[in-house]
């Protein structure tokens, strides 16, 4: 048997949990001052190789060795990054591309025929069975902007931002059940109990503001996502990297209240109190782990202050509120666009929104593409394009990363539930092919990349898997997917997972 | 060997990296200074593999050229592989020829394209050179220290006899001894009852234990304490905490809807009482893994394997029922290995493992041991336990399912036989076609019928509503249907024929009604109606979608057309799930008519979800029918369900009719009939009984067990290679003769040579009390994970365990807890700070932030709001509204009002998709998979949790209340009551500096105005009885500032 050493390298989360020593990162940073700001540049980061070799290109390892007093302290990316910070617009229950981004003149003209068998052959559904229509768009599309782009006429207001989007058409998955479709796009793995993506990214980078948590969640639509809370789980990265759900109604944070007794005047003679002993505590025992705790309720009570102000839209103006379609005291889609703005100019380094009702099948008014359909893109058109307008107003779309879509696509054909045609329509589970869309930094504006077939049924030129879209992700922030690792198990884990995945250089700007 | 990198052409700043490497070097040297000294690796002779060469090529090697990958044909996972040449032709490794050895030419080479690591630092020179000794000395493979049994260890001698309490301090004193550290004198009387008190109950001491203790003066006080902990029924809640983790025991089902698992607490119970009862470790994992197989298994071992069914079940419409069974089948695995051994047996699910020597196929092998378990992703859960709501009712349901399973295996065992042995005469089928318009009459009135019950519902209106609305569409569509049939004329659908089976063209209609004709034989007892999968033997290890026949009728068609019905007196079965599903005493009534007035009884058969294998059902005449050489039989199945809102199909039956009266004399035997009559009295029994389902393993008859193969890359639609027998990987002992099933790998890992279990096992009961495994990483025990920093000490615990104390759980924590090491006071000197940061080398007692559950439990033991009660169904105690939401749900979080808003936190409800918060928030595991290790993590939620979460704040209150109450108003009562208030949440008198801090701030929330009105309802209670005590709000007010205070401390959060 070998002694143990502490300084196995192949453990950073035995390190991360205790060590106190500075790291690497932590001398250049200290070192090199104002260092952070050569990180955000426009240099290519050194992983745009060839698909699937991941023999072509490599980084430096990286250490993410932090001091456990502020282990969400920022550290620098591993070369420079394009953006700071990424709100993530997850369509939860997966929007119709062909309802929305996808014009397929062939499926106009198919509209109404069976299915041929050769799409159908081998493909599982979750509930077409036997031979479905073909189904064109149930709304009108046109071309739109210098980018000529199509888009349909559900989306009025973001379509003055087209020619600011990079729209992927060629994403497609292997899981066609909203829950495990839903844990692959953010946590990289269909199964449960793996981090997601905000988690990875606040574990590599920290966050900016230590008054708030660096990754936030928002949800509307009247549910949380079918995947529910563990797709803002930090799995087996430490609990402290978890995404944080805030919310419009009560407690933006939970706890984040005094009880109703207790005043600021009284919870800072508290906290007073609380410091005076555990100093007391520390003298007594040296435990350093002491130290932390005192720092730890300064910070509560930085956060209680700064939270509840950041989630406080009252403090728009009106006139910003209407151009939202904000209305105080709603969970809504608009409202949490406007908390996300004003998170992300404190600093939040992942926010994620989640709009649930998305399902548009057909069976039901809620779920169909006749009524609820258009109901959830009256809900997001306006605020996303004033959430767009706005950070640009403020100079920063140009660090700001802002990904819309849903966990996978919609069929071409007419969803016949039980074999029976429905009284609504709607449109089945497609993993073979759908669309998402990008815009800001580092991400090329007015451009599609990937191409479907004639109906829109499966991708025919470029496909993106999901780990593909996570390593891009992680590129613009600086990472190499590969080396963004967490020893779990006996594997250096990453959130790319161990099959080839690809940053999808074609669209970087 | 990859290609050429071309990276930098693309403008990587490469004045950054250059800047990095520098700087790395420099701090990576800092880094030494906080490391323990440790005994050069690299002086002794000879090279030890698993100690010098190993971390090398795992660290360096193994990601390309190990399980996973092995680039350029060159591999280091077994030393076969390593011998071997690469793609290049060249040998890696030459025994005793370093310079012929292609590793060492790579690890030197000085061309960046060809030098190894590819692309990475190099070894150091010390790194190389240790290869090369290595190789010289011949490269002797050895396996991993964690791969061969523990060794009996000599018990170290040491300077500080005195200090020695238990052999176990030897190994710990010796360490210290030998880095010139000494240990801690033992920690005071208070500080040590509330570390073992914690440690053991997961409970502080309550005031009145800890005066006890410092009065006791005799030489065995402490170990009477820990006598009395021990025999605590608190100390089985707080250890189940810990097991529950790994047995990812939730209250719901996790994934899209999370439904709730509404029965599952019963296992809950089980483990706390197991605990409680002290079952030996090997016992208590042996039930849980196999219970349901052990020779007389009771009713509670057939609950402990509730341990394997906590894993989730995906009821989300339209998934695959087979590819999520396999999912838990797959979690179990993994669970079993890591639990058990600390072995990341899932890494090898999709090929061989990058570092340890398991190959791929073993997995699979592994496999084979939980993939007969008759549970498959389905919506009920099945197979589950009825445990009654009522616990008088208990027994008398524990025996009515005991008698069950044996009667029905017997039953339909006999009916087996007796088919399978009974002459059949295959009936060609001459047409087939299926129907749709029967099926929807038949379905009508039962959708019109639930409309009804659904307006008479209770339901909130807005529910109801879309109950109803759903409900009218369903009958909207029938009837649509109907229309459309009627219109058509003729069959929805026809069947070709082949070999005189019927193959199905298309999918039929979800409700439809199969036909299927063949020539009578001129005397029939019996018809078999065979669904057979269309590729049987694929279909053994990847099955084909299921059926579900709700009824089987016959009838003879005669020359003329004319038609009647034939008269089943009864079915045969041909499992125990079909036959236990078609008798209920309705139907064994109905039977009884039908017998004196020929009449239609409905039965059927079905394969859900799955057809692994052909299914069957055998009608037998009511009396033997006699037929016309023209007549013909015409059967009839019935299919109006669904399973995952996909119409199930019937894509092969077959026909087959027999003249043997053995089978009117089966039907009539009286010894069945009593048996028959027995189920079904059984069954209505249990009926009865209002129970909530546990679910429970249950293992596959032998002649349903499906086969297990490799999965391609983990692809479970692509199966290759023989069929595996279950068995264990080979880096492991053998497993013993016997049946290759759950019960003997359960032994198995209790056997002597096992080298894993034993360690892993003392390895989690040393973290749970001093912080750090000994094996820090605890669920990793292979080549990769932590070495151990006493590998002698863990030796011996893990033969004193097995051998000497036979696997006593209670017994092994009573020589941890009583040791001088764990006795130490936690002090901590700028030295050992320096030398020994995280305490691994224990100069010092342990300090641990208290659990998630403990943080909750001492809050309200302290305050008096603790409800002691055990068990029972899970409650919910206050939290934060609209957390529970989940989507397709209608379940509602309702914060307990009574007794139950203040039980023990491991009783609080746990939804997968919705954790308690405040848990989450402390570190808790989300119970979506199994948990080995939490690591603790500071966020200021966490204080914003214990100063703003309504339960502490109403603990704050209780605990002003209570003090006040007990420290009567006399004189001037404010010191004994904040020192009453301290003891109580700190577990010892405060210092005078501390109490002037809380006379401080007392006194100061006394003088400013009195903050708002207290506005939960809970409150009125403890402003009651401080009313009564006649002292004003304000000093309440003050009280409980100070109680919130102290329940916030550093000192309060820790252990």
């Amino acid at each position: 048997m070998s002694d143990f050493d502490l300084s196995n390298p192949l453990h950073p989360e035995r390190q991360f949990a205790n060590l106190e020593a500075q790291t690497r990162r932590h001398f250049l940073r200290s070192v090199a001052g104002g260092l952070g700001t050569i990180f955000l540049g426009t240099m290519a980061g050194p992983l745009l190789g060839q698909a699937g070799d991941d023999s072509n290109a490599y980084t430096q390892p990286l250490d993410l060795t932090r001091d456990s007093k502020h282990p969400l302290s920022v550290l620098p990316p591993q070369f420079a990054a394009r953006v700071k910070r990424v709100i993530f617009m997850h369509m939860a229950g997966a929007p119709s591309q062909l309802e929305l981004f996808e014009y397929k003149p062939q499926l106009v003209r198919l509209d109404g025929q069976d299915c041929p068998a050769s799409l159908l052959a081998g493909k599982r559904f979750a509930f077409i069975t036997g031979v479905p229509k073909l189904m064109g768009p149930q709304y009108p599309f046109h071309q739109v902007g210098d980018s000529g782009h199509w888009i349909s006429d559900r989306l009025p207001h973001l379509e003055k931002h087209l020619d600011d989007l990079c729209f992927i058409k060629s994403m497609r998955t292997d899981q066609f059940n909203h829950a495990p479709a839903q844990l692959l796009v953010q946590t990289g793995n269909p199964r449960l109990g793996y981090p997601s993506l905000g988690s990875w990214v606040v574990y590599g980078l920290g966050t900016e503001n230590q008054n708030l948590p660096g990754f936030i969640v928002l949800i509307s639509g009247g549910n949380t996502p079918d995947g529910g809370k563990q797709l803002w789980g930090s799995g087996f990265l430490p609990s402290v990297y978890q995404g944080v759900q805030c919310r419009s109604h009560g407690e933006p944070v939970l706890y984040l209240d005094s009880p109703s007794d207790v005043s600021p005047a009284k919870r800072r003679s508290m906290l007073d109190a609380i410091d005076e002993l555990n100093q007391q505590n520390y003298n007594a025992f040296g435990n350093p782990e002491t130290v932390t705790r005192i720092a730890q309720y300064e910070m509560s009570f930085r956060m209680q202050m700064d939270a509840t102000d950041a989630m406080d839209i009252h403090k728009e103006p009106e006139a910003v509120r209407t151009k939202y379609g904000s209305k105080i005291g709603e969970a809504s889609f608009a409202n949490n666009c406007l908390v996300a703005r004003r998170l992300a100019e404190r600093g939040v380094r992942f926010i994620q929104l989640y709009h649930w009702g998305w399902d548009s099948h057909g069976s039901n008014a809620g779920d169909s593409l006749n009524i609820g359909f258009v109901k959830r893109c009256l809900e997001v058109d306006q605020p996303i394009a004033a959430l767009l307008s706005d950070l640009k107003e403020r100079g920063m779309l140009e660090d700001t990363l802002i990904v819309w879509g849903g966990e996978f696509g919609r069929t071409s054909m007419r969803e016949n539930r039980s074999g029976q045609v429905t009284k609504f329509t709607g449109r089945d589970h497609n993993p073979g092919a759908f669309t998402i869309w990008l815009t800001g930094g580092g991400v090329k504006p007015g451009f599609t990349h990937g191409e479907t077939d004639d109906l829109g049924y499966e991708v025919a030129k470029d496909p993106v898997e999901i780990r593909d879209l996570h390593a891009t992700i992680l590129y613009l922030l600086g990472f190499d997917h590969r080396k963004l690792n967490y020893p779990f198990q006996g594997l250096d884990q990453k959130l790319t997972s161990v099959k080839p995945s690809r940053v999808v250089a074609e669209i970087l700007a | 060997m990859g290609k050429p990198s071309v990276t930098r052409a693309r403008g990587f700043p490469t004045t950054v990296i250059l800047v990095i490497v520098t700087l790395g070097v420099t701090a990576t040297n800092w880094l030494g200074c906080s490391r323990i000294p440790i005994l050069s690796r690299w002086s002794g002779t000879p090279v030890d593999f698993s100690r010098d060469i190993r971390p090398i090529l795992n660290q360096n090697c193994s990601s390309c050229h190990g399980g996973v990958r092995q680039k350029g044909g060159v591999s280091f996972s077994f030393r076969e592989e390593a011998l071997g040449k690469g793609k290049s032709g060249r040998p890696t490794i030459v025994p005793s020829d370093p310079d012929g050895s292609e590793l060492i030419k790579r690890v030197t080479s000085q061309d960046p394209e060809t030098r190894m690591p590819f692309h990475a630092n190099p070894l150091s020179a010390e790194q190389i050179t240790l290869l090369r000794r290595w190789i010289e000395q011949g490269a002797k493979w050895s396996d991993y220290w964690a791969f061969v049994p523990p060794r009996a260890q000599a018990l170290p001698a040491v300077k500080d006899e005195k200090w020695v309490h238990d052999p176990l301090d030897r190994f710990i004193l010796a360490r210290l001894e030998r880095e010139s550290l000494r240990p801690s004198p033992e920690a005071d009387k208070s500080a040590l009852l509330r570390r073992v008190s914690l440690d053991l109950t997961g409970l502080p001491p309550t005031a009145e234990e800890e005066s006890a203790f410092r009065a006791d003066a005799s030489p065995d006080a402490y170990d009477k304490q820990v006598d009395r902990l021990l025999a605590s029924p608190a100390y089985g809640e707080r250890w189940a905490s810990m097991w529950l983790d790994l047995a990812r025991y939730a209250d719901s089902y996790g994934y899209e809807a999370d439904n709730l698992r509404l029965g599952v607490w019963v296992y809950r119970d089980w483990v706390v009482d197991a605990f409680n009862r002290n079952l030996p470790y090997d016992e208590f994992v042996t039930k849980q893994l196999a219970g349901d197989l052990l020779p007389n298994a009771t009713f509670e071992d057939r609950i402990a394997t509730s341990f394997h069914r906590q894993t989730p079940n995906n009821q989300e419409g339209g998934t695959d029922d087979e590819e999520f069974r396999l999912v838990a089948v797959m979690d179990r695995v993994a669970t079993t290995w890591s639990v058990l051994n600390g072995i990341t047996m899932n890494c090898v699910q999709c090929h061989s493992h990058p570092y340890d020597p398991i190959r791929h196929a073993e997995y699979y092998k592994s496999l084979a041991f939980f993939n007969t378990s008759d549970d498959a992703d389905r919506d009920d859960d099945f197979p589950n336990l009825k445990v009654p709501k009522d616990k008088t009712k208990c027994t008398d349901a524990a025996r009515i399912q005991q008698e069950i399973g044996p009667l029905v295996r017997r039953l339909v065992a006999a009916d087996r036989k007796l088919v399978e042995s009974g002459s059949w005469t295959n009936a060609p089928i001459v047409s087939a076609a299926a129907d749709e318009a029967p099926a929807l009459l038949d379905a009508l009135p039962g959708a019109e019928k639930y409309l009804e019950d659904l307006k008479k519902d209770k339901d909130p209106p807005a529910l109801k509503k879309e109950d109803i609305a759903n409900q009218l569409e369903a009958i909207r569509v029938i009837k649509s249907r109907l229309t459309a049939a009627r219109a058509r004329g003729g069959p929805a659908r026809t069947f070709h024929l082949r070999d005189d089976e019927a193959f199905a063209d298309a999918t039929t209609p979800a409700k439809s009604v199969y036909e299927l004709k063949a020539s009578a034989l001129p005397s029939i007892t019996a018809i078999r109606v065979e669904v057979p999968p269309i590729d049987a033997d694929k279909a053994r290890h990847t099955p084909e979608d299921g059926f579900i026949v709700d009824r089987v009728q016959a009838f003879v068609v005669h020359a003329d057309g004319k038609k009647e019905r034939i008269v089943f007196g009864r079915f045969l079965h041909d499992s125990t799930e079909n036959l236990e599903t078609s008798v209920t005493p309705e139907k064994d009534d109905e039977y009884k008519a039908a017998r004196k007035a020929p009449k239609e009884v409905e039965d059927g058969f079905t394969a859900v979800p799955k057809l692994f294998r052909t299914r069957w059902i055998v009608g037998v005449l009511a009396e033997p029918l006699h037929a016309a050489a023209s007549d013909q039989i015409e059967v009839t199945l019935k299919q109006t369900r669904e399973i995952d809102y996909k119409p199930v199909q019937i894509q092969r039956a077959r026909l087959s009719f027999s003249s043997d009266p053995g089978f009117t004399s089966r039907i009539q035997d009286a010894e069945r009939a009593k048996d028959i009559g027995r189920l079904s009295d059984l069954e209505a029994r249990l009926a009865r009984i209002p129970s909530v389902n546990v679910p429970v393993m249950s293992e596959e008859e032998p002649y349903e067990k499906r086969a297990t193969r490799e999965f391609e890359r983990g692809n479970f639609l692509n199966k290759i290679g023989p069929d595996l027998a279950a068995d264990v990987p080979g880096i492991f002992p053998k497993l013993p003769a016997g049946p290759r099933d759950r019960l003997t790998l359960a032994k198995w890992f209790f056997s002597p040579g096992q080298p894993l279990t034993a360690r892993v096992a003392v390895n989690r009961y040393w973290e749970q009390l001093f912080g750090t495994g000994l094996v820090e990483t605890l669920e990793n025990f292979g080549s990769v994970g932590d070495a151990p920093s006493h590998p002698e000490l863990l030796d011996w615990l893990a033969l004193h365990f097995q051998n000497d104390l036979h696997w006593d759980m209670k017994a092994l924590l009573r020589e941890l807890v009583t040791s001088a090491t764990y006795r130490q006071r936690s002090v901590t000197t700028p030295e050992l700070q320096r030398k020994d940061p995280r305490n691994r080398l224990l100069a010092r007692g342990p300090q641990q932030r208290l659990s998630a559950e403990m943080v909750r439990d001492q809050a309200l033991l302290a305050s008096g709001l603790l409800n002691r009660t055990m068990g029972g169904k899970p409650v919910m105690p206050p939290q934060p509204p609209g957390i529970w939401n989940s989507v397709y749900n209608r379940d509602k979080w309702i914060d307990a009002k009574g007794p139950n808003r203040y039980r023990r936190a491991i009783y609080t409800f746990v939804k997968r998709t919705s954790g308690y918060p405040s848990f989450m928030i402390f570190d808790g595991s989300d119970r979506a998979t199994s948990l080995p290790r939490r690591i603790s993590t500071n966020t200021p939620l966490q204080a914003l949790v214990t100063l703003n979460d309504p339960v502490y704040d109403e603990a704050a209150a209780a605990l002003a209340a209570r003090t006040m109450k007990e420290v009567a108003p006399s004189g001037d009562p404010l010191d004994d009551r904040l020192r009453l208030e301290a003891r109580l949440v700190l577990s010892r008198e405060p210092s005078s500096q501390e109490l002037g801090v809380m006379r401080g701030l007392y006194q100061k929330t006394l003088g400013s105005s009195p903050g708002a009105t207290l506005k939960p309802a809970s409150f009125r209670s403890f402003e009651v009885s401080v009313a009564a005590t006649s002292v004003s709000r304000k000093e309440f007010q003050a009280y409980k500032t100070v109680a919130s205070v102290l329940m916030n401390l550093d000192a309060a959060l820790t252990r």
